[in-house]
């Protein structure tokens, strides 16, 4: 009795695996992007990798219409012999009408609803997807959607982007009192798409946007382990000189210019008193370059630069909060902080947002310089 | 009692209570205190660890004043063969019940990541041999059983790690903003999770040292505690209050978060991973029914598990589908939390009255 039980248990359950799939059928997506054609009917392309090894091109993209995610889909599957799976998929792209008229809330739902789409995937906005994903003039990688992981994952790890993969975007949704970001990429006939601007969203709508460098701000204080990214300062000649820093060689411009590479940093939001916040954060630095050269051996020089640069930063910080608040957005998580002290804890929504815009907000930055180089 | 029955030593309750109180509620368990506690819900799961800390004792005096018996010969002993036997009949249709509620959780589950299109009686099919096969062991294999399946799973713990570096603090304040009405509500949640420490009634017979036995199931449910308590806590920094309560499975949306450099989607390898997790609880409970059957019918053991076996099959035709689910997942917690949170303090009152009654007299 035994036996013949464990003979029909490994039947029966060596039998119990998925569909098979041959790697030549498969379809593999690795990018989609969704276009706004009229209200509630997208256009949707998609770029495949192709694996058969008789084709020349490694690539193929096909669009078509439709008015759900998944109906363009099943639409896109009429036109190709493959097996569209979008396991590996690791970029969706949405164009500037969907994120400023639609929202693109509409479409998360999909995403979190199919197992098979990971959390990891990067979300970006551009003019106009189907353009991006015909793009041929992409670098070594085998087709569109790689290269544009790759641009996005880099840059994200090293450089000046915040976190905008799916989890990231859809946990700062769906939270009171913070707003997302996402990066923009745009395309230039001739050339590969690249990351122009980084826009600010108001729930899931973009009402502006900003450059790549002015992230450092948000990601100071949302993110300890994100890297911030090189900071350039150009700072007139006279500001220096009223500080007491003194110029070792003639400067040939008018301007002081330095580039500091940020080593560690520390921020914090804190509600002081009834309607005013205060953002200070640390940065410890080293600094890179500098144009003309000034001494840095001494501790007092050191220190006036350090004042200096803090000061510029604060300035730039308080006019990037301003900025924000025109657009009544809070990529910071402003709102959310206010919102984790009891008193505010059942504020709404709509009263963070009212509470924020009438916030006064006092920004300070301190820089620390750790190390300057191999010279000093 | 018999004299062949066979012993294990009194650490392996550690892992056959800890086994059979992790199954499939683990994995949403933090998305269901939350909805009821918001961001206070990791004190439910606390106070509902020490809840059952409370119980546990009163369960080992219980069954301390009938030596080397379990909860069906208890039942006999105490209201006489007749009430017995309905209250045993009562017990064991629960057991059934909590044994396909776990079944179809687990299959539910593998068919929403990977599987999907597979009918539901064949996953239940396959679970269910493999159980027949290692119930009809006897006692030693199911500890076995729960004792590898620990060893086995318990690195997934480690898992969390990577989830860890998108966490945010400021969503677990305020502290205590919870009523104490929310908070007891979660701990009601709480319970059907933390729900299997009741084998301890059933295992009693089979450990040789039994004065140990009060420090390893203490010890295995305060582990089942902490790692409720790590999960809960890790998914509501994780996600935000709103993604939290959509998830149906939040901790494996959370290791989706998680890859390797060999391995890009964690979670296709957690979910069947998980099948180890289930299979002693699978053992147990179709071991526990089984001789309960035995207990009221008379019948073989071995009759008995084909029998539930049978009818748990059928039933794999009709609940299947998740709404049904929700609301079967909802009456056995329902029960299982009167049964085996409120029915043992009764017992244990119901135990000293009568043993103070016998002893006048």
């Amino acid at each position: 009795m035994k036996k013949w039980l464990i003979l029909f248990c490994c039947l029966l359950c060596t039998a119990c695996v998925p569909p098979e799939k041959i790697l030549e059928r498969q379809g593999i997506s690795t990018i989609i992007g969704y276009d706004l054609l009229d209200k509630d009917t997208y256009k949707g392309s998609i770029s495949l990798l192709q694996f058969d090894r008789k084709e020349e091109k490694t690539s193929e993209t096909i669009s078509a219409v439709g008015t759900t995610s998944k109906q363009i889909r099943q639409r896109l599957e009429q036109q190709t012999s493959h097996d569209i799976t979008s396991g590996q998929l690791r970029t969706i792209l949405f164009d500037k009408n969907i994120s400023e008229m639609i929202g693109i809330s509409s479409f998360l739902d999909t995403m979190q609803r199919d197992s098979s789409i990971g959390s990891l995937i990067f979300l970006a906005i551009t003019n106009n997807t189907e353009e991006v994903i015909k793009n041929n003039n992409y670098e070594e990688y085998p087709e569109m959607g790689s290269y544009i992981y790759q641009l996005l994952d880099k840059q994200e790890r090293k450089e000046l982007l915040i976190n905008s993969n799916l989890h990231d975007f859809s946990s700062t949704l769906y939270e009171i009192g913070i707003d997302p970001t996402l990066p923009i990429i745009s395309n230039k006939n001739g050339a590969a798409p690249y990351i122009e601007k980084v826009a600010l969203l108001k729930d899931d709508k973009m009402v502006g946007s900003i450059s790549l460098t002015k992230t450092l701000f948000i990601k100071l204080f949302t993110n300890r382990r994100a890297s911030l990214g090189d900071i350039t300062l150009n700072i007139p000649l006279e500001v220096l000189e009223k500080k007491g820093i003194q110029l070792v060689e003639k400067s040939k411009g008018d301007k002081f210019n330095i580039t500091i590479r940020p080593i560690k940093h520390r921020g914090s939001i804190e509600l002081s008193k009834e309607d005013e916040v205060k953002l200070n954060a640390t940065i410890s630095v080293s600094t890179i370059e500098v144009q003309p050269a000034i001494t840095l051996n001494n501790k007092k020089s050191i220190k006036k630069l350090e004042q200096l640069l803090g000061e510029e930063l604060s300035k730039e910080l308080g006019d990037f909060l301003e900025e924000l608040r025109k657009l009544n957005t809070d990529p910071i998580g402003i709102g959310r902080k206010i919102k984790s002290i009891r008193k505010y804890s059942n504020l709404s929504d709509k009263d963070l947002r009212e509470k924020y815009s009438s916030l006064k907000l006092k920004s300070t930055i301190k820089v620390e310089i750790k190390r300057t180089g191999a010279v000093d | 009692m018999k004299s062949n029955i066979s012993f294990v030593n009194a650490y392996i309750a550690f892992f056959i209570i800890h086994t059979s109180q992790i199954e499939m509620g683990i994995l949403g368990v933090p998305r269901i205190v939350f909805l009821e506690a918001k961001q206070d819900a990791w004190i439910s799961v606390l106070l509902s660890g020490l809840f059952i800390s409370v119980i546990i004792w009163m369960i080992i005096s219980i069954l301390a004043k009938y030596e080397n018996c379990n909860l069906y010969e208890i039942h006999e002993n105490l209201f006489g063969r007749f009430i017995g036997s309905i209250i045993n009949t009562f017990m064991v249709i629960y057991f059934i019940a909590a044994l396909y509620s776990i079944i179809i959780a687990y299959v539910e589950l593998s068919l929403t990541w990977g599987y999907e299109g597979v009918d539901e009686w064949v996953g239940v099919l396959a679970l269910l041999l493999v159980t027949i096969y290692a119930v009809s062991g006897g006692f030693r294999v199911i500890a076995g059983t729960c004792f590898l399946s620990f060893l086995m799973t318990i690195w997934l713990l480690f898992v969390i790690y990577q989830p860890l570096e998108s966490i945010n603090f400021t969503r677990i304040l305020p502290v205590m903003s919870a009523t104490p009405t929310q908070l007891m509500k979660g701990v009601f949640k709480t319970s059907f999770t933390m729900l299997g420490f009741e084998t301890l009634f059933f295992i009693f017979p089979f450990i040789k040292e039994k004065k140990k036995l009060l420090f390893f199931s203490q010890l295995a449910i305060w582990f089942t505690t902490l790692i409720v308590f790590i999960t809960t806590v890790i998914s509501i920094l994780f996600f935000s209050p709103k993604e939290l309560e959509i998830h149906i499975w939040p901790v494996v949306s959370m290791i989706s978060a998680v890859h390797f450099p060999f391995l890009e989607r964690f979670e296709f390898i957690a979910v069947p991973l998980w099948i180890l997790v289930i299979f002693p609880n699978l053992c147990l409970y179709l071991f526990i029914s089984s001789k309960g059957v035995k207990q009221i019918f008379h019948l073989k053991q071995k009759h008995g598990i084909w029998v539930i076996s049978i009818i748990i099959f059928i039933t794999s035709f009709f609940v299947t589908k998740r709404v049904d689910n929700n609301l079967f997942f909802d009456q056995v917690g329902h029960v299982g939390f009167y049964l085996w949170f409120i029915y043992p303090i009764l017992l244990y009152f119901i135990s000293i009255i009568k043993s103070k009654i016998f002893s006048q007299s």
